[in-house]
C-alpha cells in the first residue's frame, strides 16, 4: 500500500472532519474567486454600455455624475441644458451626429427616455453593436413608445399596448400622465445594458405630456389631441451624446464646449469618466479582495487546527504505522500529503461551487438588479492564486507533520503517556 | 507628408471657436502647481498631443521674465518644448515624424529688449482672439500650452508613448493623461517614476 492510499484511507476514517475542513476551504475559495469574477464582469458591463460616442454633454457637474445619469440612468441630473445650446453644439464643425437625451419620467419603475430617431441610428453598445428590434420599429408618432427588452418581458407588454407615463422617477407615482397614454410600437432586442430597462419616447412626446404642467401638477386642460397641435419643440433636454468625424477633434471640441459662454456645459469623454469611476472604486475593490483573501487564510488555519488537534488522538495510528515499518519521515510525509490533499479538494470543490452558484444566481441577479454577470473562465491570475492556496495548504501541513514526526520519534511503537 | 495633408490635419484639430455668444458668465480653470494635463489622440496615422501645464512646473515662475536669468530660463524651456521628438519617445518602428509643435503661454510674451513689459503683454493677451486663453490671467497664475502633431508611417506599430517631459522638467510631478487610441478612450496618471503610455 502506497503512502498516498494510506493517507486517503486515513482521511476516510475521519471523513466528517475532513469533509467539513474541505468545505470551509471551498467556501473561502468560492468567495475569493466570486468577488474577482463579479468585479471583472461589472467592469466589462459598464464598459459595454456605451461605445461609439466621443463625448457626452450635460449641465456642468462632475464627469462621473454626468456619465452615471446620462448613460447608466443612475441618479439624476443637477440641471438641464437648453435646446438652444444643444443646437449650437450640434451645429459645430466636426460633429457628425448627436443624440439628445431627456430624462425625468418613469413607467412603473422603469426610466422613460425622451430622444429622437437618431438614437436608433447612432447609439452603439458593446463592440460597436447597433440597437435591433425584436418586434415592431421606431417611434414615429408623438405618442409612440419603444420598450427595452426587459421592460417588455417583465411587464408582459406586447405591441399596441397602452402605456401611461408617471411624472418623476419613483416606483409609485402620484402624478400620472394618464390623459396622454402612449402606444407601444417597438420592442428592442436584449442588449445587457440599461437600454433594456428603458422606455423610449420622442422628445415631442415628453413635451406633450408636460403641457400645462407648469405648476408641477396637471391642470388637465389640454387634451392629447390638442397637444398634438401645440408647439412641441422641446426647450430643455438633460444631456446629449456626440459623435465626431474625427477622433482627433475630440479634445478641441471638448474644450470649445467647456468654454461655451451661453450656459455652463460639461463635455466628457465617456471612456475617461469611466476610468475615473474605476479609480474611485479601486479602494473598495481592494478592500473586498483583501477581505476574501483573509477568509481563505481563515479556511487554511481551520485546516491546521483540525489536523493539529487530531494528532493526539492519532498517536495510536502513528504507532501502528511505525510497528508495520513506517519510518518517522513517512509519518511526516503522510501528514503533508493529507494537508495538501485537503487543500486541493477544497480548491476544486470551491471552483465547482463558484460556477454552480454563478449559473444559478445569474437570472436572479439580472432580474432583480439588472446586473448581468457573465461567467468567466478562470484567468491565469486566478489559477496562480489557486496554486498559491494549495501551496500554502501543503506548507501549513508541515507544522503538524513536524509535530507528528517528533511524537513518533518519542513514542516509537508504543504510546507513552 | 504634403502640405495639403498637413493642412487637413490642422483643420481636423482646430474644430474652431464657433460661438457668436457674448460672455455671459465668468469661468475659472483649475491651476495646481506640480500637476498638468495632457491629451493624446491617435487616428489614421496622425498623433496629436496637447499639453497644458501651469508655467511654474516648466519654468519655475509664472510672471513675465524680469531678469536675465529668468529670460534664459524661459528661452530654454521654449526651445525644449518645441522639440516634440525628444519629449515623446514613440515606438521607432512606427516611423513617426513631428509635423508641427506649437508652444504658447504668457511667460513667453516679453519684450526682446529686456524691459519689464508685463503690462503690454497682458494687454495684448486680453485682446487675443483665442477663446481658450481666458483662464490664464486669473489670480496671477499662468499656464503654458503646447501642442504637437506627429505623422506615423505605420501607426499600427505605435504601441507606446514614453513621456520624457519629467526628465526635462523636474517641476512636473503629476501628469493626468487622457488618451484616445485604437482601443478607445482611457485615462492614465503619469509620474516621474511611471511615464509610459501603452496604446
Amino acid at each position: 500500500m502506497s503512502i498516498y492510499s494510506l493517507t486517503l484511507r486515513s482521511l476516510l476514517n475521519r471523513k466528517t472532519t475532513a469533509l467539513l475542513t474541505i468545505f470551509s476551504i471551498a467556501v473561502s475559495v468560492m468567495l475569493l474567486l466570486g468577488v474577482d469574477n463579479i468585479r471583472r464582469e461589472a467592469k466589462a458591463g459598464f464598459a459595454n454600455t456605451i461605445s461609439g460616442a466621443d463625448l457626452i454633454v450635460g449641465a456642468r457637474s462632475g464627469s462621473v455624475q454626468l456619465l452615471l445619469y446620462s448613460v447608466f440612468r443612475i441618479g439624476n441630473a443637477t440641471n438641464n441644458i437648453s435646446w438652444h445650446s444643444y443646437q449650437e453644439v450640434a451645429g459645430m464643425k466636426r460633429v457628425k451626429w448627436t443624440i439628445p437625451l431627456s430624462l425625468g419620467d418613469s413607467h412603473r419603475g422603469f426610466r422613460v427616455l425622451g430622444t429622437n430617431t437618431d438614437y436608433f441610428e447612432h447609439f452603439r453598445y458593446g463592440a460597436k453593436r447597433e440597437l435591433a428590434f425584436s418586434d415592431g420599429g421606431r417611434f414615429e408618432d408623438v405618442y409612440d413608445a419603444v420598450l427595452g427588452a426587459e421592460v417588455a418581458e417583465k411587464l408582459g407588454y406586447k405591441l399596441g399596448q397602452s402605456v401611461v407615463i408617471s411624472h418623476g422617477a419613483g416606483e409609485v407615482s402620484f402624478a400620472n400622465h394618464d390623459d396622454k397614454p402612449f402606444k407601444v410600437v417597438g420592442i428592442l432586442k436584449k442588449t445587457g445594458t440599461p437600454v433594456d430597462r428603458t422606455v423610449h419616447v420622442s422628445l415631442e412626446g415628453i413635451e406633450a405630456i408636460h403641457l400645462g404642467w407648469d405648476s408641477g401638477a396637471p391642470s388637465g386642460s389640454i387634451s392629447a389631441e390638442q397637444a398634438r397641435h401645440a408647439d412641441l419643440q422641446p426647450k430643455l433636454i438633460t444631456a446629449f451624446l456626440v459623435g465626431l468625424d474625427s477622433k482627433l477633434a475630440t479634445f478641441t471640441l471638448q474644450r470649445a464646449i467647456n468654454n461655451y459662454r451661453g450656459e455652463p456645459l460639461l463635455a466628457i469623454l465617456p471612456g475617461v469618466a469611466l476610468q475615473e469611476l474605476w479609480s474611485m472604486m479601486g479602494v473598495a475593490e481592494v478592500a473586498l479582495l483583501a477581505v476574501s483573501a483573509f477568509v481563505v487564510a481563515t479556511g487554511l488555519i481551520g485546516m491546521l487546527t483540525v489536523i493539529w488537534s487530531g494528532l493526539n488522538e492519532r498517536r495510536r495510528e502513528m504507532a501502528i504505522l511505525r510497528s508495520v515499518g513506517a519510518k518517522p519521515r513517512h509519518i511526516f510525509v503522510l501528514l503533508m500529503i493529507e494537508a495538501g490533499l485537503m487543500a486541493v479538494c477544497g480548491v476544486l470543490v470551491g471552483v465547482a461551487m463558484l460556477f454552480l452558484t454563478l449559473f444559478a444566481a445569474q437570472p436572479a441577479l439580472e432580474s432583480y438588479f439588472g446586473l448581468f454577470i457573465g461567467v468567466d473562465p478562470l484567468t491565469v491570475d486566478n489559477l496562480a492564486v489557486l496554486g498559491g492556496i494549495i501551496l500554502a495548504g501543503v506548507l501549513i501541513g508541515a507544522a503538524p507533520a513536524y509535530r507528528a514526526y517528533r511524537y513518533s520519534l518519542a513514542d516509537g511503537m508504543t504510546i507513552r503517556t | 507628408m504634403s502640405y495639403r495633408n498637413r493642412l487637413w490635419v490642422g483643420m481636423m484639430v482646430l474644430a474652431a471657436s464657433q460661438f457668436a455668444h457674448a460672455e455671459e458668465f465668468e469661468q475659472h480653470g483649475a491651476h495646481v502647481h506640480g500637476a498638468a494635463t495632457m491629451k493624446l489622440a491617435l487616428e489614421e496615422g496622425n498623433l496629436v498631443v496637447e499639453l497644458e501645464s501651469p508655467a511654474m512646473n516648466l519654468v519655475g515662475f509664472e510672471h513675465a521674465p524680469a531678469t536675465e536669468a529668468e529670460r534664459q530660463q524661459v528661452e530654454k524651456a521654449a526651445v525644449l518644448l518645441n522639440k516634440g521628438e525628444e519629449l515623446f519617445g514613440l515606438t521607432p518602428a512606427a516611423g513617426c515624424k513631428l509635423l508641427s509643435a506649437e508652444v504658447d503661454g504668457d511667460v513667453f510674451e516679453y519684450d526682446e529688449d529686456g524691459g519689464k513689459h508685463e503690462e503690454a503683454a497682458h494687454d495684448e493677451h486680453e485682446h487675443g482672439d483665442d477663446e481658450d486663453d481666458h483662464d490664464h490671467h486669473e489670480h496671477g497664475h499662468s499656464d503654458i500650452d503646447a501642442s504637437y502633431i506627429f505623422e506615423c508611417g505605420d501607426a499600427g506599430k505605435l504601441t507606446a508613448v514614453d513621456v520624457l517631459l519629467f526628465k526635462y522638467f523636474p517641476g512636473l510631478k503629476d501628469l493626468d493623461v487622457q488618451v484616445i487610441g485604437p482601443k478607445g478612450q482611457t485615462a492614465i496618471e503619469l509620474s516621474p517614476e511611471k511615464h509610459q503610455i501603452n496604446l
